[in-house]
């Protein structure tokens, strides 16, 4: 409860400082509205069913892309962990695909499957599929060889040593990818629809600064943030937590 | 012979000397219900050793026969307990108990699985994870799931070496009442003097650099053995006197 009141205050002296930056009038109104104006926005977006629409077309581009990435991220991740001869080949490219920012895919993707839906899915997918992959290998990497001893032991090996001792082991840190490709591809979705052909929450918002409506950018930025961490913080991380406390790593 | 070694070597392959021999030539023959336990100063191979008998490593030289079969990969009949518990954190305490017996039926599989976890005293734990049992009791839950196997030799190595010292010692009397239970051929590997004086039939005294058997000892005094019983204490004495020279030789190495 104290923790939740000094969030609410720290909240509240945020939007105090806002209100006044823009009452000193630092920037134009052009650039800058009032915390007010965005909450109206907010209302306006909803109530006529703008920011909805928007918001409904994302969930459904990440619907698409985040499972694909995930299942080829575990896909790769699998093959890495189990052959040397193919992580010794591609292994540290994946670091560096990891590296490339996902809006640098944008134009590509642009290009290859034109102004449509498919172009952000597949930013979507890239966004989230190197990270799944380096954790999934790192997943696998990190069974601790008491556990595939031990199994070895009870006459347990191969496909079902697999499947059976490792698969498991390796839950918490999977959990983690996961995670983690939830984050990169909401991320990648904001910055493929920034430039897309819309719908979606990102073209909204190229579409709010084409019209010079700041208070809906301003808007649209807040929503980004609060469903990430939403979504983040209620799924997520507590399935997350669910994980490591049932593998006794808490 | 129940369980033997001919000519038993092992060593490792090594950058600057090709090869590095960790002990040659073993041999030893074992017979069936006896309490052996393998006793050595780091460094000796005993663990090694052991885990040649399940097949965890491979064998240089010589080999291994179980009732006169030759060991080469691991096999649910020889059942293995290691020093940390390797429980899986994702079954509970009856599950992992259960993991071995895929060969018998769902209720087979039940009924044996609770057979041992009563063995070992917790009956009321079965449905517990084990990341909320104590170490002793996750090394108990090992020890269940070892016998479970039904394995023609338990093999242990320093499997109490984690825990402390009361706890060890309940265990220790657990251990001794379940082998008079199960009567299991055990092979148990230490580096306390106490600990196999207080447990064997039979110590392996092993010494190092290079690994080789410097005593075979056979221990007839009655059980419960007391640590200050007189003949038990002549004993320790005894094998303290034989490991001196091989304790100095591993500290003078690492001294250099």
């Amino acid at each position: 409860m104290k923790i939740l009141l000094k969030r609410i205050l720290f909240l509240v002296a945020v939007i105090a400082l806002w209100q006044g930056v823009y009452s000193a009038g630092v920037f134009p109104d052009i650039a800058f509205p009032p915390p007010l104006d965005v909450y109206y926005a907010l209302i306006e977006g909803f109530g006529d069913g703008t920011l909805t629409k928007a918001l409904l077309a994302s969930f459904k581009h990440l619907l698409y892309g985040l499972p694909i990435s995930i299942v080829l991220g575990t896909s790769i991740g699998v093959l890495l962990a189990k052959s040397k001869q193919a992580d010794e080949t591609a292994g540290m490219y994946l670091i560096a695909l990891q590296s490339i920012p996902s809006i640098a895919w944008v134009p590509l993707s642009l290009l290859l499957f034109g102004f449509n839906e498919m172009a952000v899915i597949f930013v979507v997918i890239i966004g989230g599929v190197f990270v799944m992959a380096l954790n999934t290998r790192t997943a696998l990497r990190n069974v601790p060889s008491s556990f595939k001893k031990a199994a070895r032991t009870m006459g347990v090996n191969g496909l079902e040593l697999f499947f059976k001792v490792e698969i498991p082991a390796s839950v918490p840190h999977f959990m983690t990818g996961i995670r983690l490709a939830w984050a990169f591809s909401w991320r990648a979705l904001m910055a493929g629809e920034l430039l897309s052909n819309g719908p979606g929450l990102g073209y909204s918002l190229t579409y709010a600064f084409d019209f010079a409506r700041v208070d809906v950018v301003m808007a649209i930025i807040l929503i980004i943030g609060v469903i990430g961490s939403t979504v983040d913080h209620l799924v997520f991380s507590k399935l997350e937590k669910t994980v490591m406390k049932r593998w006794g790593l808490l | 012979m129940y369980l033997e070694f001919n000519n038993v070597s092992k060593s490792f392959p090594h950058e600057e000397n090709g090869a590095w021999e960790v002990f040659s030539d073993i041999n030893l023959s074992i017979e069936e219900h006896n309490f052996v336990s393998i006793l050595g100063p780091s460094g000796c191979g005993k663990s090694t050793l052991l885990s040649m008998i399940a097949g965890l490593e491979s064998i240089t030289d010589g080999d291994i026969l179980l009732e006169d079969q030759p060991v080469s990969k691991p096999g649910p009949d020889r059942g293995m307990v290691f020093q940390q518990p390797a429980l899986f954190p994702w079954l509970n305490v009856l599950e992992n108990v259960k993991f071995p017996l895929k060969h018998l039926s769902k209720k087979e599989q039940a009924t044996t699985a609770k057979k041992y976890l009563q063995m070992v005293h917790l009956s009321r734990f079965t449905q517990s994870y084990p990341h909320e049992l104590s170490g002793g009791m996750q090394q108990r839950v090992a020890i269940a799931r070892a016998l479970a196997m039904d394995p023609k030799v338990l093999l242990m190595d320093e499997p109490f070496g984690a825990l402390d010292e009361q706890t060890r010692h309940i265990l220790h009397d657990e251990l001794l009442r379940i082998w008079s239970e199960d009567q299991k051929t055990i092979l148990f590997v230490t580096h306390s003097i106490s600990e196999a004086i207080k447990l064997s039939d039979r110590i392996i005294v092993m010494g190092t650099r290079p690994g080789r058997i410097i005593e075979d000892l056979s221990i007839t005094l009655p059980r419960p053995r007391v640590r200050t019983n007189s003949n038990v204490i002549a004993m320790e004495q005894h094998v303290m006197g034989l490991l001196e020279g091989e304790i100095n030789k591993v500290l003078k190495e690492e001294l250099q």
